[in-house]
Order: C-alpha cells, then sequence, then structure tokens
C-alpha cells in the first residue's frame, strides 16, 4: 500500500497519536488507522462471515462505528483490541440476522467427504471445505479460533478482545480444533506425518 | 499413561508457543518419548497450516476503496443526522418553546390572579367542631330535669347566634341612620360588595346570583350587611333532641353507662342540613338512627360555603 504524500508523515505515529489527531479534528489520521488494520479486521471478518461482499460492507461498518465513536475511545486501552471488539460484536449481529450457523448443512460436508481429497481436490477447493467446516463450528469457538488462526494473536490479546479469560480462550481453543480435527480427519496428516 | 492426558492438554498452547519455558520442556521431554502424543501435535500444526490458508487474499486497491467507502458512509450518517435534527429540532424551536412558555406563564398569572381564594378553596369543607362545647352536653348544663329519661340534645341558641343579632340590629340601625329607602340601601350594599371584591377578602363574596334573586329585597339587604360579618364555620341554632330509644336498648346501655354518637352534617349557605352520616357509631343501629334523624332537623347559623360539621349525640342510662 502507497501511501499519499499528505499521509505519509502519519504512518510513523503510533495508535495514540494518531487517535488523539483524530479526536482534534485532522480526519487523515483516521485515513492511516484503516490503512494500518484495514486488512487484519477484514481477515477476522471473513473467518466469521464467510462470505466477500458481506465482509467488505462489515469492514466499513467497523470502521464507521469506530469513527462515530473515537471520542469515547478510552486511551489506557489498545486501540486494535477496541476495533476487533466492535467487528466481533458486528459480526455477532450479523450472524444472529442471518443465522450463519446453518450456513452449511451436512449432506455438502458429506459430499466433500465422500471423494477422494488426496487425488481429486485442488487447494481452491481445499480451502473451500475448511471454509465450510469452520462454519461449523459455534460463534464463540470460530472467534477465537479465526484470531488465533488467522492473526496469530496470543491468548492474552484474545482474551482482551473477547472479554474473557486465557483459560476460557484455550478451551474454547482446544475444542474448536478438536471439532475440525474430526472433520477435516481425510484432509490431515496420517500417523507416519511428522513436525 | 496419566502423564501423558495431562501432556495432551498442553499441546495446543505447546503449538502456539504459550507455554512456559518449564512445561515446554517438560512437554518436549514427554514427545520425545511418546509417538501418540508426537503424532497429535503435527496434526494440530497441520490443521493451522490448513486453516490459514483460508485467510482471504486482498486485492492491492481494497484498502483504497475500504477508505472511500467508509467516508462515503460517514458523510451519508452525519447527513441524515443532520436532516433528522432539523426535522425535529428546526432553526426557529428555540424561538417557539420561548413563545409558548411565555403563553403557559401568561395564562397561570391570569388563572391566578382572577381566582378568588375562596374560591380556590373547596367549596365543601370539613370543620371539626368537636372543638365546640357538645351540644348534648351545654344542653344537660343548662336543662338539669332532663336527665329523668334520656339524656339528648335540646334545642338551643348559642351565644354566637345572639352577638351575631346583635351585629345585625346594629346595621340596621345604622342602614336606618343614614338612609330609609330600599333602593339607598341597596346601593349601599352594593358598594360594600364592590369595596369588599377589591380588597379581595373572602368573608365578603356573596352568594350565588341564582340564589340572590330568589331572596326578597329585605332579606337581600340584610344578608349584605350579614356578609361582612359571615363566619367560616357554621354554628349551631337548634339541634333537635333524638327520639327516645326503647327501653331494651337504655336497659343495655346501663352496662355502658353512656353511648356517644357522633353525627357529620353538611351545613348548606342557608344553614340547613342537606346531608348526615355517622362519623362515629355508638354501636347501636336505633342510637345512630335517632341521632341522624335529629341531626336532620338541626339548624345553623350559616358559614361562607357549605361545610361539614361534626354534631356529638349523647345517650345515657336511666339512673345514670
Amino acid at each position: 500500500m502507497s501511501y499519499s504524500p499528505k499521509t505519509n508523515y502519519l504512518s510513523d505515529l503510533t495508535d495514540l497519536e494518531l487517535i488523539r489527531k483524530v479526536k482534534s479534528g485532522e480526519t487523515q489520521a483516521f485515513d492511516c488507522l484503516m490503512q494500518r488494520y484495514g486488512n487484519r479486521i477484514y481477515r477476522v471478518i471473513y473467518g466469521m462471515v464467510h462470505n466477500y461482499a458481506d465482509a467488505e460492507d462489515l469492514v466499513q461498518e467497523t470502521f464507521v462505528h469506530a469513527y462515530k465513536g473515537i471520542k469515547k475511545f478510552k486511551e489506557q486501552y489498545q486501540f486494535y483490541t477496541w476495533l476487533y471488539r466492535i467487528a466481533i460484536n458486528l459480526c455477532i449481529n450479523y450472524c444472529k440476522r442471518k443465522k450463519i450457523i446453518q450456513f452449511t448443512s451436512l449432506a455438502n460436508a458429506e459430499f466433500y467427504a465422500d471423494k477422494n481429497p488426496k487425488a481429486s481436490l485442488e487447494a481452491q477447493e481445499l480451502k473451500r471445505v475448511v471454509e465450510r467446516q469452520l462454519a461449523q463450528l459455534s460463534n464463540e469457538q470460530k472467534m477465537v479460533f479465526v484470531l488465533r488462526t488467522f492473526e496469530e494473536m496470543s491468548y492474552q490479546e484474545i482474551a482482551d478482545i473477547l472479554g474473557i479469560s486465557v483459560g476460557t480462550v484455550m478451551s474454547r481453543l482446544a475444542r474448536a480444533r478438536q471439532k475440525l480435527k474430526e472433520l477435516l480427519k481425510d484432509y490431515l496428516p496420517k500417523s507416519e506425518k511428522r513436525l | 499413561m496419566t502423564d501423558c492426558h495431562k501432556i495432551k492438554q498442553k499441546l495446543n498452547a505447546f503449538v502456539d508457543n504459550e507455554l512456559s519455558a518449564q512445561e515446554r520442556q517438560l512437554v518436549e521431554a514427554h514427545l520425545a518419548q511418546c509417538p501418540l502424543c508426537l503424532k497429535e501435535v503435527a496434526t494440530i500444526t497441520q490443521l493451522h497450516s490448513l486453516a490459514k490458508e483460508v485467510a482471504p487474499k486482498l486485492s492491492d486497491d481494497y484498502l483504497e476503496r475500504l477508505i472511500g467507502q467508509v467516508w462515503l458512509k460517514i458523510r451519508k450518517e452525519n447527513l441524515a443526522r443532520t436532516q433528522a435534527q432539523r426535522l425535529f429540532f428546526p432553526r426557529f424551536a428555540p424561538i417557539l418553546a420561548l413563545a409558548l412558555t411565555l403563553i403557559l406563564v401568561a395564562v397561570i398569572g391570569i388563572k391566578f390572579l382572577t381566582t378568588s381564594p375562596s374560591i380556590k378553596k373547596s367549596k365543601e369543607r370539613m370543620v371539626d367542631s368537636t372543638s365546640l362545647p357538645s351540644i348534648a352536653q351545654v344542653e344537660q348544663d343548662k336543662v338539669p330535669t332532663a336527665k329523668g329519661k334520656t339524656e339528648g340534645p335540646k334545642s338551643i341558641i348559642s351565644e354566637a347566634k345572639k352577638l351575631e343579632t346583635k351585629e345585625v340590629a346594629q346595621a340596621e340601625t345604622k342602614s336606618a341612620k343614614t338612609v330609609e329607602g330600599v333602593d339607598l340601601a341597596r346601593d349601599q350594599a352594593e358598594q360594600k360588595r364592590q369595596k369588599s371584591i377589591i380588597q379581595k377578602e373572602p368573608l365578603t363574596v356573596l352568594a350565588p346570583l341564582t340564589q340572590r334573586t330568589k331572596l326578597t329585597e329585605e332579606k337581600e339587604m340584610t344578608e349584605s350587611w350579614a356578609n361582612s360579618s359571615r363566619i367560616d364555620k357554621p354554628k349551631p341554632i337548634e339541634i333537635p333532641k333524638p327520639e327516645s330509644p326503647t327501653q331494651s336498648i337504655l336497659g343495655r346501655l346501663k352496662q355502658k353507662i353512656s353511648a356517644e354518637v357522633i353525627i357529620q352534617a353538611l351545613v348548606d349557605t342557608n344553614g340547613m342540613v342537606i346531608e348526615t352520616k355517622v362519623f362515629k357509631t355508638s354501636g347501636y343501629g336505633i342510637l345512630d338512627t335517632s341521632a341522624l334523624k335529629a341531626a336532620k332537623k338541626a339548624k345553623f347559623e350559616p358559614a361562607r360555603v357549605r361545610t361539614w360539621v361534626k354534631i356529638p349525640f349523647q345517650f345515657k342510662a336511666p339512673g345514670e
């Protein structure tokens, strides 16, 4: 991403400095924040909703919400934690609205499972299978799994974003992985695979 | 195996590099011996990389598009909010609010100024006449011979009534001195009434017009003079004695020695009782009824407005 000369000097500033500038009316600082977190927020939202168009809309909504509420943002917190929380809340609302949990039926899962994955499925198809199995997780499990897998966040960061304990993060992640392991057993390495 | 079970719980954290150095060493030592746990670690790692592939790859112009869209949405929302504010809070809203407040204050002020304090008060006031001497007791004091059978109230003329009649007589004398004609007397009465209205003295509020037209000229004149000395609460003029209860009741009263009934009576502006009710029962229905009947026939010196008064009746057993 190339920065325009106008916003170039802002890219060196920290999140907090940018937020202060936004609060004082310098809207270009918010552009910089969007450039910093746009991709990451999109990945997480996509991991939750599995739909490109809806994910894009939700990312935009997230930043609109953040801009509207930036004056209420307390500086002792991390900006990205606050931003992710907005995104996660919007995703939960979206899922409730669309009942995305039932997005993938078991019939579909079986359809892919019946095929011989090693021989017939290409990488793109495998991705789609994983995506569909991921959609079968509960919202809580999915949130933890997506933040850990897509964003490589630490357990503590996930706990902060979701407002839960590290122990809960660990147990949710373990359950999510266990479930996915069962759903994707045909695509995972056999015993001979070593770390 | 117990060791293996414990280690399995930590494998996720091991893969995610979330273990402390000590725990990590412990797990690594176990993995060197346990092929099952090693397989589990491999599966978790594989699952992690497989799922990571699902993460979308974004186009180069995505961020620019995002920024443009976000600002567009913010501007749209701001516009909608401004329109809503204009709709519900127009520019002239403060002026409108001020005008409404002024009108409200003016209306309340006019109403307050035009309403007489006597009208503000409720027409029916409750006057506790128990502060007055008990009529029946007064009668007993005055007529000791009545003790023979039933001690009940007799018709009496109160001292207040006497004073009142004195005042009226004085007023009449005064009017006779100045002008003998009825018309002049009426003029004077009218003047006095006007003056009293200006002074806003509640004591001089006249009776309703309809009621006044019914009165004769003479009565009206007298009333106009009497108005100046009208009392706040009705004073008893005549309270008849209640009917004698039957001997059986009186016999029963022997045990109780005496019984008291307090009747609440609504006295109108003519001094007549228009409504009665038992305020405090004697416990004997017949005594209450008797007292009610007597109270209905009572006459009072009228007050300025219709007023509730309490009339106590005492019944005493024969021989007491």
